[in-house]
Parts: structure tokens; sequence; C-alpha cells
């Protein structure tokens, strides 16, 4: 019961440390998402059948009722045939696991943190 | 009380313990992470991906900024269609008389380097076919797409266009043709010659673990870490990826393909390589792809060398004679035709892109 009245007293050098701890844990982990240069690559699943490209590079793709746009970096749906257009309205995605879905058109993309041991493409 | 305050201390203590090491991990993993360096410019109309290992921060950016600098002083010598000193040259060959002279002995060496490789590779590769690209309409940024007239091209043919049909007279600075008919296009040539450039530069600053990706040319130094580097090669049908392979240090890749510059007229593809024999875009393969691991122009052979490949009926044969050892060529069909001995350092990917593979 005291130590409820006296919040601050109970807390000790321990617990500081435990704070502390999270709150580098907590940036840590933001860091790791906000890491931009390192997605190189683009997973693209349509129908069941998985894809990976490069998106260093500027090209549209093309999917049936759907287009595709990788544009140096970032990749966005250019156009679709699905009635919301939710996928289309996202715009582009250029962060680690960062997707987009597409359910009438079955389709998904997701950019993948650099497969770590690819460095580059030869195109 | 005193028990529990003892048994909660010791938690904390355990707790911190624990993240106290996570945070010296996490740390330690970043500074490892701080032992790469990457830059990414656009120049040239493509793009140029600079990746450092083991390095720091202040050679970094300067070997960064010189090689920019460097590649930027190139695009104005070297553009075949913008302002640019090989420009002039061109139209001093039509006997408009535009000065080159304080470009002179840079311009001579470069054409005597793409002349050289023009005669080694049987004239497949012919920096002096320009006019029969400009008439495709490549010679421009934005392609219009239109089917030149086939006599035009014959005509330029007939003409037999080759950098041997330049001479330099050193004493007034002056290159000129004795075949009208020649524009020099080193399309074919600048980006090896740009890794060569660029592999100078870094051996100037002492860096060695570094990979260049010049508009899709690779040119691999040292190694990251305790691994090889590790490229992946684009799938010449769908722009997914085919392969995965090691580059050993020193080695560069190139790979001239129907896929990166066309235009597509009555649902038929016409791409930017011009068969320099017959003036067509119309080829057997949808591309070559050459691994260089020998040492003399590195950059260079991995960007000429696919052209003989891609244009020929028999690559395998030219890749013999030329002495290229790594090689694999593509056809329109999904079909794989690849040397044994890039067949080995190959781990292809992506099964459903080809329908064969024929090892020589």
């Amino acid at each position: 019961m005291i130590m409820n009245i006296k919040p601050l007293q109970s807390i000790k050098t321990g617990d500081l440390i435990l704070l502390f701890s999270f709150l580098i844990l907590l940036i840590y982990i933001f860091s790791i998402y906000f890491k931009f240069e390192k997605n190189n690559f683009v997973e693209i699943e349509a129908n069941g059948e998985k894809k990976i490209y490069s998106t260093q590079m500027i090209k549209e793709l093309q999917y049936p009722g759907i287009t595709i746009e990788i544009n140096n970096g970032k990749v966005r749906v250019k156009h679709s045939n699905c009635p919301n257009k939710y996928c289309q309205m996202q715009g582009w995605i250029s962060r680690n696991f960062q997707t987009i879905l597409c359910v009438p058109n079955n389709l998904r993309v997701t950019i993948l943190q650099s497969n770590e041991s690819l460095d580059s493409t030869n195109y | 009380m005193k028990l529990k305050n003892y048994r909660r201390n010791n938690l904390l203590k355990k707790l911190s313990l624990t993240f106290f090491n996570f945070i010296f991990l996490c740390t330690f993993n970043s500074c490892a992470k701080n032992n790469f360096y990457e830059n990414k410019q656009l120049i040239f109309g493509t793009i140029l991906e600079i990746k450092f290992f083991d390095i720091d921060k202040d050679t970094a950016e300067n070997a960064t900024k010189e090689i920019v600098s460097q590649l930027n002083e190139l695009n104005n010598l070297l553009h075949p269609w913008n302002e640019s000193a090989i420009h002039n040259l061109n139209q001093n060959f039509e006997n408009k008389r535009i000065s080159i002279s304080e470009n002179y002995s840079t311009l001579k060496t470069i054409l005597q380097k793409a002349l050289d490789y023009e005669n080694h590779t049987f004239h497949f590769f012919n920096p002096a076919i320009g006019k029969i690209i400009k008439l495709w309409g490549f010679h421009q940024d934005h392609i219009t797409g239109e089917i030149p007239n086939p006599k035009e091209i014959q005509d330029i043919l007939n003409s037999k266009p080759s950098l041997s049909q330049l001479s330099f007279s050193d004493r007034e600075k002056i290159i000129s043709s004795s075949n009208n008919k020649v524009l020099v296009d080193l399309g074919g040539f600048i980006k090896g010659y740009s890794l060569d450039k660029i592999q100078e530069i870094l051996n100037s600053y002492h860096i060695e673990n570094a990979l260049i990706n010049f508009g899709g040319n690779i040119l691999a130094l040292g190694k990251p870490s305790n691994r090889n580097w590790e490229i992946a090669i684009q799938s010449p049908w769908s722009s997914s990826l085919i392969a995965k392979l090691n580059l050993k240090s020193g080695s560069a890749i190139g790979t001239s393909g129907d896929y990166q510059k066309y235009f597509t007229l009555n649902e038929k593809r016409f791409s930017h390589l011009i068969n320099p024999f017959t003036g067509s875009s119309d080829n057997i393969y949808s591309s070559a792809t050459v691994l260089i691991e020998n040492k003399v122009d590195t950059g260079i052979k991995s960007d000429v060398y696919s052209k003989p490949l891609y244009f020929s009926k028999e690559p395998n044969k030219i890749a013999q004679e030329l002495n290229i050892s790594d090689f694999m060529v593509t056809d329109h069909d999904h079909n794989i035709f690849i040397s044994k001995s890039l067949y080995q350092k190959l781990k292809f990917v992506n099964d459903h892109e080809y329908k064969t593979i024929t090892v020589y």
C-alpha cells in the first residue's frame, strides 16, 4: 500500500536502466523500419505465382487488370481495374515489408529487405 | 518485505544485464553496418550504383565525387547526340568545321581503343554505324519508333563504315574520316570504359572492396566481409531475376539485351541493338551476357564482348575465338545457351522463366 501512495520513491536505478533500455530498443526498431537504401527488391505474387524483381530500374509491369510501376527504388500500382482502387490510392511504397494488396486481382506486392546476399543486379 | 525486494532487485539486475547485452549487440551491429557506404546517381541517362565496404566516410565521399565528376566529363566528351566532343566530331565528318582541339588527345586515345576492339571482335562491335542507329530513331531522348527506309540503310552499309577510316593529324589536332557516312556512336563502349576509369580512381584511393553497377554493367573489387559480392542477372523475358552469381575480385559482368531500349510497332519489338552487317534490329537472340575475369580492360571487355555473341549465329564459336570462357545467350523462345564454365558459377532461380538450358 505504501509503495502505491509514493510511486516516485519506488523507482530505482534498475528501473531507470530498464526504461532507458526499452527506449533504445524502440529507437533501434524504428531505425530498422525506416531504412530506405537497402530495399533493392520487390516480390510480386499474382495468382499464387511469386516473382522477385529488382527495384533499381524504371519499368512498368503488366498483370491481368493491373499495371505496376517500378521507379528507381519505389513501387506502386499505376492502374487497376478493380472497383475500389484501394491499391492504386496507396501510392508509392519503398520501405521494408510495405505491402500493396489487390484482392479482386489476387495480387500482392511486397518490398523486401535487400536479400542479405544479393548486392546488385546485372541487366 | 526484504526478501521480496531482494528478489525484485535480482530480477531487475538480470533483466538490465540482458538489455545491456542487447544494446551492446545493437551498437556493435550498427558499427559493422557503418563500414558499408552506398551511393546512387543518375548519369548518362542511367543509374550509377556505388557500394564500398570497410572504408571511412571521407575517403568514400571523395572517391564518389571524383567518379561522378569524371563520368560527367566523359558524358560531355562522348554523348552520341547531345552536345559533346564526339557530336562535334561527327558533324565535322560532314564538312562542318568545329574545333575539337582541346579534347583531341583524349578522343584519339578513346577512338583508337575502340578501333582495337572493333577489329578484335571481327567488326561485330562497330561504333562507326551511328548513322544507321540514328535512322532507326535511337539518337533522341524520346524514341518515336519508325522503321527507316531500307535503301538509306543499304547506302550506309555499302560504304562499309569503320573506325579504321578515321585519320588523326597530331600537328593540326584534327580527326577526319575518309568515309562521310561514318558517325561515331560509342554507346556499346562507354559503360565498360567508364568502369575501367572508375577502377583506376578506386586504386588511386586505395579502395579495395567495392561494387560498381553502371547501367547494368557490374565491376567487383575485393569482397564485403567474409563472402564474395553476390549479384543477380535479370531475366530478358520479364525483368524478373533469372540467376545468382558470386563475383570474384576484379571481375566484371555485362549484358546486351533487346529489353532495355526498344520500341514496339505492330506487336513486334525493335531493339536498339542494330546488327552492323545487316543494319537490322532483327536478331536471333534476346540477350548475351559475358563474365570477364581477365585483369586487362575488364570493364571494356564486359561491355564490348557481349555484342559479337548477341549478333552472331554461332556464339560459342565466336566466344572460342575471343577466348571468352564465361558467357550466356538467351533466345526469344525462353531457351538458354550457356558455357560450361559459367554454368558452374551460376545458380538459376525462377525456374518458370526458361524452357531449356543448353550447356556448351
